[in-house]
């Protein structure tokens, strides 16, 4: 129930927030003029918009995730309103629990409502839609929660600014992890450890591009076949999502844990 | 009332009519820029009045100094941040002029480009070939992007239309092209789309086809289920060369290509069988190819296959049902060939007739192994003696001494492989093939007499238009004609020589030419009705009979 309660509060006070809708003002722009960059192009002109649409809602909704998340705790302890919480019979991992769900929440209702323009506005372009743009939409939720868990994780041990940094290197090698094992393994000739390094790195690092199925997905879409990936596959990448995001959070409880104010 | 008629009465030239425009529009620029200037002006003297006035307003004794500065130094800040706001625009016009906008770039290089072609072509050429670009590779836009590797290849694509049209490297286009496409393959190998356009785009680019090749196989290789583009591929070298002696290797490319998008295609069994039309024509398409590059065998038994399929249009049906007459007789026709090639081998001289050659061919089961496999009546009607038929009821003509002429001018020749098989071709007619042949060449040679009454006045001096007189002065004429820059089109020389000789005749008698109509009167085995008697039973399935009955 108190991680209900904050969770509430969380999502009332971020859907407030000036940030929040200049980037979903800036969304809907960039999908509303996707057509229009696909009227320049001699060929694959719904393929061009699908590319920018999908693009535009994983893009938004991870700076949503990034810039409102990294400020949360720092902002309670600014305002000295998270003395006033603390003092009452919550435990800290409540309220670790509760800033996350709310953020997440906020973070659902921006992808939900992003999706839905993207999905209408294909629709009304006819542009083809079938379950792999959803299953990309799906992963690209997924994604967010990983993303948004970072941000929490940073913004319980660091001031904003960091905190904001922290996450979207962390969010920029996530995305590369993939090649930065290929890094390693062309080196091997001249600094064999570093392979092994890098490989340590792959695995401790958030993959967030495994959530990455947009380039197949409007692939399949284009081709009229209905996913882009297997379920079996969808659902390792979901478990994945989910242990890291539990990981995030533990993490960020123990480090919640130790501070002081 | 005068003025409307008087306007009515003499229109615009239009040569005037875009000067005029011209001219008004460059008064209203230069009106708009003589404004621009005078606002500048004002309100540079305005922000200099401002703070000049508020340096010299007088100071109100009863007021202190910092007070006086509040209360009136709020017009002296406002002329104050006029004039910054003024130096800014002029530093940024100054820098604009120096550097100019992109559209002013591409002016100016125009204007070079146009000073050096006065000069000298290289001179034109040298700076085309000084514009660089940096392109970034495909791997280092996809760690830019993120991974976002699809939205890269659009970025990429975007950005080559721009180029495509634009005057950067005119005539050298093909290799910066190249690098943008490829760029566009290593971030999105599957967009298959682009990687067709982009290759029309090559191909339109360079006239050398085997470097767009090398494009499409590189794309084909990363789409092993895609049949769009081993189609595309294949369409490359569909249009003949202008080189005739060409023509056999761009038909075997084209065949191999559209085979394999054939392949392809029929994988999906789906589509294999919506697109069961698309399918015959694309091996009615492969069998012509086929038979272009001297594969008569394989080129009948697809035509055959096609004007059999009751899946294929009607139409198609009966086109490839003719088309197989000529495979099939250009398939008999080798096999004469090779008889004809063993026996002057073996005896020292060519049969008298092909029967003679068919007997020998027969008593030895090794030979009779390598023989096409023919019908029961057929072989019982060669070995009595029945004159062997062509598929559209012709005989073969045999003429031993035609082939021996042919054998002493091709011996000696370090060109010619196998001059008995080469003089083999000279000793044996199938009057089918030479026939329709013949149809094709006096079409064009009645085409270029129709180009001769219309240019001879130009190129052959003063003379009124007429028809050449006779063949050799049309030959003439075309050689003078298709001089170099101007090319010697791929119809003319295939039907014709590359030496546009005229006079030449498929059927080895001379042209009826009537030089009042340009006209050329084809002999009677031309006749349609007659050449073709056999389309139908082709078209129903039966094969006709390899002797006379």
């Amino acid at each position: 129930m108190n991680v209900l309660a904050i969770a509430l509060n969380t999502f009332r006070e971020a859907v407030r927030d000036k940030l929040l809708h200049l980037l979903l003002g800036f969304a809907f722009l960039l999908i509303l003029v996707s057509r229009a960059v696909g009227w320049v192009s001699y060929g694959g002109e719904k393929k061009i918009m699908t590319d920018l649409g999908l693009t535009a809602v994983w893009l938004f909704t991870a700076l949503v995730s990034i810039f409102i998340g990294t400020g949360m705790i720092y902002k309670e302890i600014d305002k000295r309103t998270l003395y006033a919480i603390l003092s009452k019979p919550i435990h800290r991992w409540e309220f670790m629990l509760g800033k996350y769900f709310g953020l997440l929440l906020t973070t659902f209702v921006c992808w939900l409502v992003l999706s839905l323009v993207l999905l209408g506005y294909m629709k009304l372009m006819a542009a083809p839609l079938t379950v792999a743009i959803v299953q990309a939409l799906v992963l690209t939720f997924c994604e967010m929660m990983v993303v948004t868990a970072l941000a929490l994780f940073f913004s319980s041990a660091s001031t904003p600014l960091l905190s904001a940094i922290f996450t979207c290197l962390v969010f920029g090698v996530g995305q590369l992890t993939l090649w930065i094992v290929d890094l390693g393994f062309m080196a091997r000739g001249t600094v064999p450890w570093l392979e092994t390094l890098l490989r340590a790195g792959y695995r401790m690092l958030p993959n967030l591009h495994n959530f990455n199925v947009r380039q197949a997905a409007v692939q399949a879409a284009d081709r009229g076949i209905g996913t882009a990936i297997s379920a079996e596959q969808m659902q390792a990448v979901v478990l994945y999502g989910l242990a890291y995001t539990a990981a995030l959070l533990l993490a960020s409880i123990l480090v919640f844990r130790r501070r002081s104010f | 009332m005068g003025w409307v008629v008087l306007a009515e009465a003499a229109p615009v030239p239009d040569w005037l009519q875009s000067r005029v425009l011209r001219h008004e529009q460059e008064a209203s620029l230069e009106t708009l820029r003589s404004l621009g200037y005078n606002l500048y002006l004002a309100l540079f003297v305005l922000g200099a009045l401002l703070l000049l006035s508020w340096a010299c307003w007088p100071r109100e004794r009863a007021l202190t100094w910092r007070k006086w500065r509040c209360e009136r130094g709020l017009p002296g800040l406002a002329g104050a941040l006029l004039l910054l706001l003024l130096c800014a625009v002029s530093q940024q016009l100054t820098i604009d002029e120096r550097r100019g906008f992109i559209a002013d770039v591409q002016r100016r290089m125009e204007a070079e480009l146009r000073r050096a072609a006065a000069v000298s072509p290289q001179e034109r050429e040298n700076i085309i070939r000084s514009q660089y670009m940096y392109l970034p590779e495909g791997d280092s836009l996809r760690y830019l992007t993120l991974g976002n590797t699809a939205l890269a290849a659009d970025y990429l694509w975007l950005t080559s239309l721009q180029y495509v049209s634009s005057p950067f490297r005119q005539q050298h286009k093909f290799g910066l092209m190249r690098r943008f496409y490829q760029g566009i393959m290593d971030l999105d190998p599957h967009w298959i789309e682009i990687h067709v356009n982009a290759g029309r785009i090559l191909s339109a680019l360079d006239p050398n086809r085997t470097r767009t090749e090398q494009f499409f196989l590189h794309a084909i290789t990363q789409n092993p289920d895609d049949y769009l583009l081993p189609m595309e591929a294949g369409r490359l070298y569909v249009v003949p060369p202008t080189d005739p002696r060409l023509l056999k290797v761009y038909s075997e490319k084209a065949s191999y290509y559209f085979e394999k998008a054939r392949d392809r295609f029929e994988k999906d069994p789906e589509r294999a069988r919506s697109g069961a039309a698309t399918l015959a024509s694309l091996e009615d398409l492969i069998a012509r190819l086929k038979m272009e590059a001297g594969y008569h065998q394989v080129a009948r038994d697809y035509l055959w296959k096609v004007s059999q399929d009751p899946s294929a249009p009607e139409a198609l049906r009966r086109i490839s049902s003719l088309a197989w007459l000529q495979a099939e007789s250009l398939y008999r026709q080798d096999v004469w060939y090779r008889l004809v090639a063993e026996y002057r081998a073996r005896h020292g001289q060519f049969p008298r007739s092909l029967t003679d050659a068919f007997r020998e061919a027969l008593a030895s089961p090794e030979e009779r192994q390598r023989l096409p496999a023919m019908r029961r009546e057929d072989v019982e009607a060669g070995l009595r003696g029945a004159p062997p038929l062509d598929a559209y009821g012709h005989l073969f003509r045999c003429d031993p001494a035609a082939g021996e002429a042919a054998l002493r001018e091709l011996q000696g020749r370090a060109d010619v492989r196998d001059p008995v098989a080469e003089a083999a071709a000279k000793a044996v007619l199938s009057p089918g093939v030479q026939a329709q042949r013949a149809i094709q060449v006096a079409s064009i040679i009645e085409a270029m007499a129709v180009l001769f009454r219309s240019e001879c006045e130009e190129v052959l001096g003063v003379r009124p238009p007429c028809f050449p007189r006779d063949l050799v002065e049309l030959s003439a004429f075309l050689n003078t004609y298709y001089r170099p820059p101007r090319d010697k089109p791929f119809t003319v020389t295939d039907a014709i020589g590359l030496d546009l000789d005229c006079t030449r005749n498929p059927l080895g008698a001379a042209w009826d030419y009537q030089p009042a109509e340009g006209r050329i009167q084809l002999p009677a085995i031309c006749v349609p009705d007659d050449l073709f008697r056999n389309k139908l039973a082709a078209f129903e399935g039966q094969s006709p009979p390899c002797f006379k009955p």
